[in-house]
């Protein structure tokens, strides 16, 4: 009695439909197991599911005469945001709040860069001085500042 | 501009960093920078570590010229794009100095060419070509 209860549980079949249309079903509204569809298939029986709403061909092209003003500045503001790409920080798809706003340089003023360079003259003699050998890399350093943009 | 190993190469050589200013006197009309994100790189507290560090920077600091470049909001915001963008393209190990390093030369190429010298250049090169920026250039220091 016992080994044939036991028989009768391992050959027991799945819900109706079997296993496989569960999953399929809930998800898609459509399958086999029909006791569990969705509700897009009571609403449209037999209409395939879609994501969103396609637009219509006429909703993709837009008279520019009908546009106002405005409409077109927005536009232009949109073309070129998407074909700048983020390369430039003033107009990088709203990522930077100080859009539009002047920011001051952050390199140095010519009378800054001057008295650097003069710093830089200085150390060189300095090291110079204390035994450094000037030249050792110098044919590779102007090989590749050739190629360094000004 | 200098990164943490552009910095770390110049300090501890005295031939290549002789080399350097030589040749940047003889060639270009400009100036050594170091964005400010970089320091927590190179800075160790250990002065054995420190001094050849400290003594390059303090002679470019001479005469009161600055020779760190702040860190602005607007810089940080454009590393976090730059930093989000790179990632997105198959770099995950992007750090964030590094996309600090290449906003500052992305705001700095407004107004004039920038060379990065850097020990990680193939980082350096990922978001350098992300900013469309053909003024900005990326070379190692040695």
């Amino acid at each position: 009695m016992g080994r044939t209860a036991a028989a009768a549980v391992f050959i027991a079949p799945g819900p109706p439909g079997g296993w496989w249309g569960t999953h399929a079903a809930w998800r898609l509204g459509r399958g086999p197991g029909r006791q569990l569809v969705g509700l897009q298939e009571v609403l449209w029986p037999g209409r395939r599911a879609r994501m969103w709403p396609m637009p219509k061909r006429e909703q993709l092209h837009a008279e520019i005469d009908a546009l106002s003003e405005d409409q077109l500045a927005a536009a232009r503001v949109v073309v070129e945001s998407s074909q700048n790409n983020g390369s430039d920080p003033s107009a990088n798809n709203g990522s930077d709040p100080s859009a539009g706003r002047a920011r001051p340089y952050l390199g140095l003023s010519d009378a800054e860069r001057a008295a650097q360079q003069e710093s830089m003259r200085e150390l060189e003699e300095e090291l110079i001085a204390e035994g450094a050998t000037l030249g050792r890399y110098l044919p590779e350093l102007e090989r590749r500042a050739a190629t360094w943009p000004e | 501009m200098l990164d943490s190993g552009g910095v770390t190469a110049l300090a501890t050589s005295k031939d290549l960093l002789t080399d350097y200013l030589n040749m940047l006197k003889r060639r270009f009309d400009g100036s050594i920078l170091i964005p400010i994100a970089v320091v927590t790189e190179f800075r160790t507290g250990d002065p054995r570590k420190d001094v050849a560090v400290d003594r390059f920077i303090n002679a470019m600091r001479r005469r009161q010229v600055r020779v760190y470049v702040p860190l602005t909001l607007e810089i940080a915001e454009r590393a976090g794009v730059l930093r989000t963008q790179a990632r997105a393209s198959g770099h995950p190990d992007i750090s964030v100095t590094d996309a600090h390093i290449v906003a500052t030369a992305d705001d700095l190429a407004n107004h004039s060419a920038v060379t990065i010298l850097t020990g990680d250049p193939e980082h350096m090169k990922v978001l350098v070509e992300l900013t469309h920026r053909t003024n900005i250039a990326v070379d190692v220091p040695g």
